[in-house]
């Protein structure tokens, strides 16, 4: 019976010390965390000396620690065009695709349809950046007159509509800030329409001087575009599947059509979900470096020209990296400093996008 | 709304519409896939040669090869994935059957994970940078490299692993306990082999994204040429995308198929191994 004892000690010991390894893996995603806020605040911080904390938020044309322009705004807007013209790829096809799975295709043509959003999340993001300069961006030089042409009349058509409904709705709405904040949307998107219409002659005629630089914002956006338009997918596909059938079968009882079911009814039960996968989204084209470094440009001037060369955030801490940064100098520093301020970016969108799905979340 | 009938007619135009367009965002990725994959194909495909697999990477395009950065890629998902399996699983296990669910610390490590994993990629490569760079024998080495990707993939590893431990039946474990089984024997017996379809599928995942994933190994400093094939984790490296990205940047239209022919062998890579993780997973989701 000793023996039996002891046995049973050993094992007990065991377990014990077996939970401890376990702790410690877990603890590593901690020790992750703690190590990347370290890391990027100990060799940001003696950049901030001096008053360049300053000069990093004033306004500049030109990002350059070179030569002492320590303004981040040409990057951070830069970032911010390849977030706003990706993601009007990504949200229309994401949400596209996901109510097309979701609501219209039978399992067999879903079983078809969806690997390919799967196999366009497993392609690395080299490619992308490789595709859309050899290919996309050619495409686009040759074809950009006809291109804007039409993207000038479909902008005239969507800000009437735009303007349209949102005066309506403000019409009709009866608390005053509301009212207040949809008649001032409707105004400015009458605003821009009539700004359009009046000038349309001369806009079209000037399409045909329009030039597309060999790196630029639009080509690298549409590949960004079509890469996060996976996740905008999944997570907007999820959020539609949860929501309950007895509401799309009562919509449908009372005479609605298909379209009205899911746009009126099942689009606005899921938007939590909806919502919180746009901005997840924002948050990946954000962080996404090198389709950006390939296909972008490395011109850290300050250009609002979709059709020019930028470089984001990320494209300029790739492109540091590269030369072989002498550790502790300046631009060193600057890379890290570069990688904080993203880092605090991503890191609030994230949390945004939680909160968001907390808050707007109808159970059913 | 209106529901008149008069308006029905309108009404069922519009349905059609909006059906067509919806399945036409679809179809534009689709779209966008073939073009992709056409396009790699027929300017890469004749650089696919056997000496282009065999040769290192050079300056002359008829002598420019791909082995070094297969070989480092190899290396590197390896060293990934001796470090990051058992780390992620275990912690997976851990916050599933151990942690206190209803304690702080656990409400901690939840959200500490799946910020984790929102964290882009570029910025594990400021830590990898932080950690190795002034440690002269280990910068630039494959060692390096495979940290900063094992860092990356840990929490997209430790969600998925978790979701397969949790559709664990509950039945089984209760039974495991019953014929007197420890937590550990219990985890052995019952939870691994139950959810191992599940972790792997995830493993194999998380893994392929660390194979394409260049912008940590350019922040962390792979080597740009390599004139010796890695022989271990100490050694100097460079990685398929790597060696991509570079063949990228010069302005021969020669080396831009070496790049394609590149991204062909990559793709072949990846696209294997998602194929055997959705095999797996559709294999996995029809026995349950």
């Amino acid at each position: 019976m000793k023996i039996e004892k002891n046995k049973l000690k050993l094992l007990y010991l065991k377990e014990k010390i077996i939970k401890t390894i376990l702790l410690f893996f877990t603890l590593i995603s901690v020790i992750t965390t703690i190590g990347i806020i370290f890391s990027l605040f100990k060799e940001s911080l003696p950049f901030f000396g001096k008053g360049r904390i300053f000069a990093l938020f004033n306004f500049g044309t030109l990002w350059d620690p070179r030569s002492e322009h320590y303004s981040i705004w040409p990057l951070f807007t830069g970032t911010v065009m390849i977030v706003l013209f990706s993601c009007m790829f990504a949200i229309p096809l994401g949400l596209g695709s996901a109510i097309y799975l979701s609501e219209y295709a039978n399992p067999r043509i879903r079983s078809i349809l969806k690997p390919i959003l799967e196999i366009l999340a497993g392609i690395p993001s080299v490619v992308y950046g490789f595709f859309s300069f050899l290919y996309v961006t050619p495409l686009l030089k040759s074809n950009i007159s006809w291109i804007a042409k039409i993207a000038l009349i479909f902008g005239i058509i969507i800000t009437i509509f735009l303007a349209i409904n949102l005066i309506k709705t403000g019409i009709k709405t009866e608390k005053s800030l509301t009212k207040i904040v949809y008649l001032a949307l409707g105004t400015t998107f009458s605003s821009i329409f009539l700004y359009l219409t009046v000038n349309f002659i001369k806009f079209f005629n000037n399409t045909k001087y329009l030039e597309v630089e060999t790196y630029n914002v639009l080509s690298a956006s549409l590949a960004v575009g079509v890469m996060i338009t996976p996740l905008v997918a999944s997570l907007s596909e999820d959020a539609l599947k949860s929501v309950p059938k007895t509401l799309r079968e009562g919509s449908l009882g009372l005479g609605a059509t298909k379209f009205e079911t899911v746009w009126h009814v099942v689009v606005p039960a899921a938007i939590s979900g909806i919502i919180s996968s746009f901005i997840l989204a924002i948050s990946r084209a954000i962080g996404e470096t090198m389709v950006v470094a390939m296909a972008a440009g490395s011109k850290p001037v300050l250009n609002l020209n979709p059709l020019g060369q930028i470089q984001t955030m990320t494209g300029y801490m790739v492109s540091k990296s590269f030369g072989e940064v002498p550790v502790g100098s300046l631009e060193y520093q600057t890379v890290f400093v570069i990688g904080l301020i993203l880092f605090f970016m991503t890191l609030g969108l994230n949390i945004l996008a939680k909160k968001i799905v907390d808050v707007l979340r109808e159970v059913y | 709304m209106k529901f008149e009938v008069s308006n029905l007619k309108k009404r069922k135009i519009k349905d059609k519409i909006f059906k067509w367009i919806f399945f036409g965002c679809i179809a534009f990725c689709l779209a966008f896939l073939i073009f992709l994959l056409l396009g790699l194909l027929i300017l890469g495909l004749h650089k696919l040669k056997p000496h282009f697999l065999m040769n290192f990477a050079s300056r002359k395009v008829e002598r420019a090869g791909f082995l070094p950065a297969i070989l480092g890629s190899l290396w590197l998902i390896l060293t990934v994935a001796i470090v990051t399996i058992p780390v992620s699983v275990g912690s997976a296990i851990y916050l599933e059957q151990y942690a206190n669910r209803k304690s702080k610390f656990f409400k901690f490590l939840e959200v500490n994970i799946s910020n984790l994993a929102g964290v882009p990629s570029i910025v594990y490569g400021l830590l990898g940078l932080a950690l190795f760079t002034r440690v002269n024998s280990i910068r630039g080495t494959v060692f390096s490299g495979a940290i900063t990707l094992s860092l990356m993939i840990l929490p997209v590893i430790i969600v998925s692993s978790r979701e397969a431990i949790k559709a664990v039946p509950k039945m089984l474990i209760e039974a495991a306990y019953g014929l007197g089984m420890t937590k550990w024997q219990m985890i052995k017996a019952v939870i691994l082999p139950y959810a191992a379809p599940g972790i792997f599928t995830g493993v194999i995942l998380a893994l392929s994204r660390a194979l394409g994933e260049a912008s940590p190994l350019l922040i962390v400093g792979a080597a740009s040429l390599v004139t010796k094939l890695p022989n271990g984790i100490f050694s100097r490296y460079t990685a398929m995308p790597i060696q991509i990205y570079q063949w990228t940047s010069y302005p021969n239209i020669e080396f831009q198929e070496l790049a394609a022919a590149g991204i062909i062998i990559l793709l072949v890579f990846l696209l294997s191994a998602n194929s055997a993780a959705i095999i797996l997973r559709n294999k996995y989701q029809k026995s349950k």
